[in-house]
């Protein structure tokens, strides 16, 4: 039997041992390579993707790398801890350090591999899924899967670095070690942790710091920085620090402590605390990050998805514009040059603000309407009356408050009764519909402004054009005498131009979120073959089934649960920041949407997970 | 007497490629506050016995009887709830919980059975003086001796006052002296309770503490020998009836006494 023989057979005899170690790498590999993928796509390196947007996503690459690392040096220290009482064994028995180090480099490269391999598998069929899921959600034509040389060549490059240098990093903590104490390996159980006063306050502040900027302090790159890091650190303190704090009040209360089944529970916990605290830490921050990135989307999705008008095209053009004929006929001859049987509505309307917000409004005598529209079949009005055709409020602001509202132009003020507030008809501006004398009483001081509605089938395909038109009236910036309108420019902006960021947006929440759970995952079941031997020692002296699976249960529900509050609370500080700082409006409610569905899928994997391992446990301590 | 334990008639076969029959109608009874030894070479089906006796396994035919019940009939719920209130047990590999410190290992039954927290403590004071791991025990396990581990397991094992206490090669991972100090306490508890104590063990020194050695070979029962008033005249016998069982006499150490 050669060495290598020795290193191959170590593996393929006790492969149990390796499966959760390889199965966590190669789910770090594949998360790596997807995304590779997508940064590499030849649709992307061609369309419509800018610079900063390429940046984020490189930066992104890399965020995930560096949680790969982390993820790998995990489930590799764990891995090695089981098997220190080997390491032992070998060296009373002569191996040298050298052949030791080869040795678990060996198995490294050969679990490296097999896990690149795999990584790399799973994630191209993954990823061809996710084309199609992804490309469905946001309404873009699915990406085409390609032969990705440069995403293949950057992933096993830089995961066989990453697993060699690992190893000789582990071989390091190994070296350090006593043979007694590699022998005793695992059997010998941590010391119980004593917390510390001045990381406790330290961990505080942090974490206030960091929550107290997201609601005070003015946002730029520097002071988001700032927050994220001292959010980070103060998670990693409170975790370790605070959890034992917590605990040890726990325990000091000893009828509670020393009541049936608490006692089993709470000294395991303080036995993994560290473990724990390294646990809760990476999965609420993991979690943090997808919810916040769905909780974005949420907000960008119900952004665009407000009222839809009829109009594939409007213009609007005021009473000051000279170029209104021109501007037209420009507009017909792109019309008709495209072939376009459209149908056109034309109505005369005065320039006027409103309500509260003295927002602008076109005001419409009820007859010329009522010609205009017969299909909205408006009812009559009296004298003072009006019907308002528009949102009665718009990004979180009133635009119409109750029934009654002020009406004002240049030099009038009148108070008109409003009967109803209809949908809107058009998007340029709303509209009042008030009674023809109340009109004809405006009309004397006013010029009138012309709109032209434009209405016609499959306007998604007249982008050009309508971008043509958009540019000889409004020009590179804005135009003061006249507005135009187009669906199809609209439906660019706001759905095809973000569809790719909120793609991305989407992708990286499912791939965190799906850390997060592997996470809790890889922990439990590389725990499991521990814990069920101290079950069964239990169930010698009477432990039975049901308060076995009581214990279990509590437990899950802290690892699953625990972090994931922690991480609500940090979702709900930065989705506060994008409220303050970016203008977005639905922010709460998307949050609490997105959290809502978190905790759904969240409760749904901690019932199928508890319940497989529970019936591992049941299986093999009460058979 | 009253009988605690009444073994009858039992087989058990496992099942496999090739079924292998580990113990063969094998019947003996223990009266209270009984202390019985078991002995035998290995292989021959001393902790398949225990394992029977302790509920943990199920014999193919034959019935085990504890103060008259039969355990084996009993629902899974009712079974912990059996072994917890019965039963005790002490282990070759103690089986003690390295989350606990030794006191709250101790009182691990009791806390499983919702006793009053006060009460508990008093419990775990009165037993661990009377132990001599009084001044230990808010240590926890790797701080302590194997022989201060198995007089914890024997604390815990006793502290609910079980019918029947079964020892499994309670002196196996011990030295000499620790052994010694874990069977005097064995005795005393013995001699003191009245509690009736079942052991498995190949250490003849370690028999020599009971009333009664009962031997097995490949399955069956092969001979049984009562202890006079002389413990070591009582040794020399279990030596004589080992040497006769066809083991090594080298197996056994002759140095202990």
């Amino acid at each position: 039997m050669t060495f290598p023989q020795f290193a191959y057979k170590n593996i393929t005899r006790n492969l149990r041992a390796y499966m959760a170690f390889y199965l966590s790498s190669s789910f770090a590999v594949m998360i790596f390579f997807m995304f590779a993928m997508f940064i590499f796509h030849p649709a992307l390196e061609t369309g419509y993707m800018n610079n900063i947007a390429k940046k984020g996503m490189k930066f992104a690459e890399w965020i995930i790398f560096g949680f790969s690392i982390f993820f790998i040096l995990y489930s590799l220290s764990t891995f090695l801890k089981t098997r220190k009482k080997e390491f032992g064994i070998l060296t009373i028995h002569g191996a040298s350090p050298k052949q030791l180090r080869w040795l678990i480099t060996l198995e490294n490269v050969f679990i490296g591999l097999a896990s690149i391999i795999t990584g790399i598998l799973g994630g191209t069929v993954l990823a061809k899924f996710f084309f199609i899921a992804g490309a469905y959600m946001v309404k873009m034509e699915p990406l085409q899967l390609y032969f990705p040389l440069e995403a293949l060549g950057i992933t096993v490059g830089v995961f066989l670095l990453l697993f060699i240098l690992i190893s000789q990093f582990m071989l390091f903590t190994i070296h350090s070690e006593e043979v007694i104490s590699l022998l005793k390996g695992s059997e010998k159980p941590k010391k119980e942790p004593k917390p510390s006063i001045l990381f406790s306050v330290l961990g505080i502040l942090f974490l206030g710091t960091g929550f107290g900027m997201s609601l005070f302090a003015g946002i730029d790159m520097g002071s988001a920085v700032v927050i994220t890091l001292c959010t980070v650190i103060g998670t990693y303190l409170f975790y370790s620090q605070l959890s034992v704090w917590m605990i040890q009040l726990l325990k000091r209360n000893k009828k509670m402590y020393r009541k049936g089944i608490n006692l089993l529970w709470i000294s395991d916990l303080t036995y993994r605390i560290k473990d724990n605290a390294r646990l809760f830490f990476i999965v609420s921050i993991v979690s943090a990050v997808a919810f916040t990135a769905t909780g974005t989307l949420a907000t960008y999705k119900l952004m665009f998805s407000t009222a839809e008008t009829s109009y594939a095209m409007e213009f609007l053009s005021y009473a000051t514009n000279q170029d209104e004929k021109k501007q037209l006929e420009f507009i017909k001859e792109k019309l008709e040059q495209e072939n376009i049987d459209y149908q056109q509505t034309i109505f005369k309307a005065i320039e006027a603000r409103q309500g509260p917000m003295s927002y602008p409004v076109l005001v419409v005598s009820h007859q010329d309407w009522v010609k205009q529209f017969p299909e909205l079949q408006a009812p009559n009005i009296h004298d003072g009356e009006g019907i308002y055709y528009g949102e009665a409020k718009r990004g979180g602001y009133t635009i119409v408050n109750g029934n009654k509202t002020k009406l004002l132009t240049d030099d009038q003020q009148m108070s008109i009764t409003l009967q109803s507030i209809e949908e809107p008809v058009f998007y340029l501006s709303d509209i009042l519909v008030v009674d023809h004398n109340t009109f004809r009483q405006l009309e004397q001081n006013h010029e009138l402004s012309t709109m032209y509605g434009f209405q016609f089938e499959n306007w998604k395909e007249s982008l050009e054009i309508s971008q043509e038109i958009q540019s000889q009236i409004v020009g590179e910036t804005f135009n003061p005498n006249a507005q135009y309108f187009s669906k199809a420019v609209r439906y660019f902006e706001t759905v095809q131009l973000p569809s790719l960021s909120l793609f991305i947006g989407l992708f990286i929440a499912i791939i965190f979120f799906l850390a997060a759970g592997s996470f809790l995952y890889f922990r439990l079941f590389a725990d499991l073959y521990e814990e069920r031997k101290k079950y069964k020692s239990l169930a010698k002296i009477g432990l039975s089934e049901k308060e076995m699976v009581k214990i279990s249960t509590i437990q899950m529900a802290i690892l699953f649960f625990l972090p994931f509050l922690l991480a609500i609370i940090e979702t709900g500080f930065a989705l506060h920041v994008l409220q303050r700082e970016g203008g977005y409006f639905h922010v709460f409610q998307s949050g609490v949407i997105t959290i809502l569905g978190f905790l759904g899928l969240q409760i749904i994997y901690f019932i199928i997970m508890s319940h497989s391992y529970n019936k591992h446990l049941k299986e093999y301590v009460f058979r | 007497m009253e009988e605690v334990l009444q073994v009858k008639e039992i087989n058990k076969i496992y099942q496999g490629k090739v079924a292998f029959q580990a113990l063969t109608n094998v019947s003996f009874s223990v009266e209270k506050g009984e202390f019985i030894g078991i002995m035998g070479p290995s292989g021959s089906g001393k902790t398949t016995l225990l394992n029977l006796i302790s509920t943990i396994d199920k014999p193919t035919s034959g019935k085990v009887l504890i103060n008259g019940q039969d355990p084996h009939q009993l629902k899974k719920e009712r079974l912990a709830e059996f072994r917890r209130k019965e039963l005790g047990f002490v282990f070759q590999d103690f089986n003690l919980l390295d989350t606990l410190t030794l006191e709250e290992n101790i009182m691990l039954p009791l806390t499983l059975e919702n006793v009053d927290p006060e009460l508990i403590e008093e419990k775990v004071k009165t037993i661990s003086k009377k132990l001599g791991i009084d001044a230990i025990l808010t240590k926890r396990t790797y701080e302590v001796s194997g022989g201060q581990k198995q007089r914890t397991a024997i604390a815990r094992a006793i502290i609910h006052q079980p019918k029947l206490l079964l020892a499994d090669e309670p002196t196996g991972n011990l030295d000499s002296k620790a052994s010694k100090d874990v069977m005097q306490t064995l005795q005393m508890i013995n001699e003191n309770d009245q509690t009736t104590m079942l052991m498995v063990t190949h250490d003849p020194y370690a028999a020599s503490y009971c009333h009664r050695v009962i031997f097995i070979k490949d399955g069956k029962l092969y001979n049984e020998i009562y202890r006079g008033t002389d413990q070591k005249a009582f040794f020399q016998q279990i030596m004589d009836v080992l040497s006769m069982l066809g083991g090594d006499r080298d197996d056994f150490s002759t140095v202990r006494l």
